[in-house]
């Protein structure tokens, strides 16, 4: 074999190829350097003609040729070509536009029932903490962490609750500074973890649904009692709305991780995660973009619109937006349907 | 799609010295691209993920800082915006750093990329956006709550406490008990991290060997049937080792206990000099690796000089 032409075949197998495995090597460094999108025309055309060849060169390679070398490195040239032939191409605008017009408006959808049974969920520990609370006043603490209190527990005056919730003692801060605070929130760490900990079997989303709910309902219940009622209604109105159903919607979420762990089905309980995690995640996006905005209802909002049925006007509107975008968005098939882009 | 195989001592032991060519790789992720050809990625050790997420805190922390202080400085806001810049600051250099990071750099962080390491996608296609969002999200409660658990050193509640340290617990436990030294959020989002795979080309060995060689030292057939791949590929390193790196006498030396101890063993009858000892290992290179290639090429592929059956030392 050696003799016939002077080397042997593993070594004209490389001679042959060799200048195309160094032409993808350019290639794929500039690519990696400047971005695809830069590549000049000869090149872009030739990465994927030469990362087939290459591919194919490995495949011959590892049953021909003992030359380790070659084989390594064409392994990693391979691989690093892949990476490059298979990056994700989109923009961060497309995707956006993608994202809000069509796909977080279907999951949305699509997740009908979990999002149907956390707002249940939340009502039903609403109530529960209701008819506590009115059977028993010192139920409220405890439903209420001291901080969160603020002050508005049953021993309040009607006077000080009235305070609160027009706004007469105003934050130092001001608007912004509220909502910066409220960024940080307990609602926000309620929402996070309630989708994350969704993976657990759906116990603790199901437990933080019933005592968040808990928390609203004994707020009303010792508003109620001082005849503060609608007051109350009308200040957690404005961003409550839109809080509360971010929370319904991350913990859809979760309960939507919960339960393919609990019910895999037919597939494996790794599979059915990964399944489950596809609606998920977008779920968990949309509650996230629902904080924000809750966050600037709440910062802005409740301090300049003091009127009831103004707060009450512009809370339900927000919840009729939301609704809006969920229900109609994304409805006609593919391309960009711009019915709720505004919204975020 | 994806098979892992993780180098374990007492197995290569019993599965013969061959295995010690991988030796220094540790485990392997193989992916399987459209293209149908699987491509082995070396998985990345949890060291070099754990200093590219300090990397990536340390530079994000830094960045938010810098933005605040600017802010300070120029003056150009009142209080109370400059609280909710500064808040909208710290949430922006967070997760979203991480999606927006790993989507516009193909898979890498700025830490990732310092290190070189890469986030796959575990089933050959793509990257999707998805999976980048998924296993970013995960983060928060995987890497970050733990962590400002650790440095906050927690709270009065025993329970709170308690469930920390659990979770703690369950988050270290699955990227060691992993295959692929995975995390829960990869896991979920069907991602790897491995490193990034750096091509180097070196020279072939037979090249080298000029046709005088060659035609001095000739080998019969029978000769050549001692030895495997595995003695070819030890043969090749050595004579690649260090060809101006180390010290040639101590590499005189080498070659020339090797050469006596390969001719012992073919029954090479003729005395070498000293000068001639390189010549000779590469053409016996040569001339074993052609009746390899050969052998191979009808179906008969040597592992080893005990004829084991190649079950080739990619695929095992």
């Amino acid at each position: 074999m050696s003799a016939t032409s002077g080397s042997i075949r593993s070594t004209r197998f490389r001679d042959e190829r060799e200048a195309g495995w160094k032409r993808l090597a350019e290639i794929v460094e500039a690519a990696e350097k400047r971005g695809l999108s830069r590549l000049s025309f000869d090149d872009a055309r030739d990465l994927v003609m030469l990362y087939r060849q290459a591919v194919n060169s490995l495949s011959v390679a590892r049953e021909i040729s003992l030359d380790a070398a070659v084989v390594r490195y064409l392994e990693s040239l391979c691989a690093r070509a892949y990476l490059v032939v298979y990056a994700p191409r989109e923009g961060l605008r497309g995707l956006l536009a993608r994202f809000f017009a069509r796909s977080a408006p279907q999951a949305v959808r699509r997740s009908f029932v979990p999002i149907l049974v956390s707002f249940a969920l939340m009502g039903l520990g609403g109530l529960a903490a209701y008819l506590l609370t009115n059977a028993d006043s010192t139920w409220f603490y405890a439903f209420v962490p001291g901080d969160l209190a603020a002050g508005r527990g049953p021993g309040a005056s009607a006077e000080a609750l009235r305070r609160v919730i027009y706004g007469e003692d105003r934050q130092p801060l001001g608007e912004l500074g509220a909502f910066a605070t409220y960024l940080f929130s307990h609602n926000t760490k309620v929402a996070l973890f309630a989708f994350a900990l969704g993976v657990v079997f759906c116990v603790p989303s199901v437990l933080l649904l019933i005592y968040n709910g808990a928390m609203l309902g004994t707020f009303v219940s010792v508003h109620a009692e001082k005849g503060l009622a609608l007051d109350f209604m009308g200040w957690v109105t404005i961003h409550g709305v839109t809080e509360l159903s971010a929370i319904a919607i991350a913990s859809a979420g979760g309960l939507t991780l919960g339960y393919a762990m609990l019910f895999p089905g037919l597939r494996s309980r790794a599979a059915a995660l990964r399944h489950a995690g596809r609606d998920a995640a977008k779920l968990a996006v949309v509650a996230a973009v629902m904080l924000v905005a809750a966050g600037i209802l709440e910062g802005v909002g409740r301090q300049l619109v003091t009127d009831f049925w103004a707060r009450l006007a512009v809370g339900w509107g927000a919840g009729l937006g939301w609704l809006g975008w969920f229900v109609l968005a994304g409805r006609g098939g593919p391309g960009p349907a711009g019915a709720g882009g505004a919204e975020a | 799609m994806a098979r892992f195989r993780r180098r374990d001592d007492r197995k290569a032991k019993a599965g013969g010295r061959r295995k010690r060519l991988f030796a220094e790789e540790g485990k392997r992720l193989v992916l399987t691209p459209p293209e149908g050809v699987p491509l082995h990625l070396v998985v990345a050790g949890l060291g070099a993920r754990l200093g590219a997420q300090i990397v990536d805190l340390v530079l994000t922390t830094f960045a938010t800082f810098a933005i605040i202080l600017a802010l300070l400085f120029a003056d150009l806001v009142g209080e109370a915006a400059f609280g909710a810049i500064a808040t909208f600051v710290i949430l922006a250099l967070g997760t979203p750093f991480y999606i927006v990071c790993e989507l516009l750099m193909n898979g890498r962080t700025p830490g990732k990329k310092l290190l070189g390491l890469r986030v796959v996608s575990n089933n050959g296609s793509g990257l999707s956006t998805h999976q980048i969002v998924v296993r970013n999200l995960t983060k928060e409660v995987e890497v970050f709550l733990p962590a400002a658990f650790l440095i906050g050193g927690g709270e009065e509640s025993f329970w709170f406490n308690g469930m920390m340290l659990l979770w703690l617990v369950v988050v270290c436990a699955v990227p060691l008990r992993s295959a692929a030294n995975r995390r829960i959020g990869d896991l979920v989002a069907d991602t790897a991290v491995v490193l990034d795979p750096r091509p180097l080309l070196l020279p072939d060995v037979a090249d080298a060997v000029g046709r005088a060689a060659r035609e001095r030292f000739v080998f019969s057939s029978g000769q050549l049937d001692l030895y495997g791949a595995y003695e070819l590929q030890v043969l090749e390193r050595l004579l690649r080792g260090g060809e101006e790196a180390r010290d040639s006498r101590e590499r005189q030396k080498g070659l020339a206990r090797i050469g006596a101890r390969i001719r012992a063993k073919i029954g090479y009858a003729e005395r070498i000099s000293p000068q001639e000892e390189e010549a000779f290992l590469k053409s016996f290179y040569v001339a074993q690796r052609a009746y390899l290639e050969q052998k191979k090429l009808m179906g008969e592929a040597r592992a080893d000089k005990f004829h084991r059956e190649e079950t080739t030392v990619e695929n095992p």
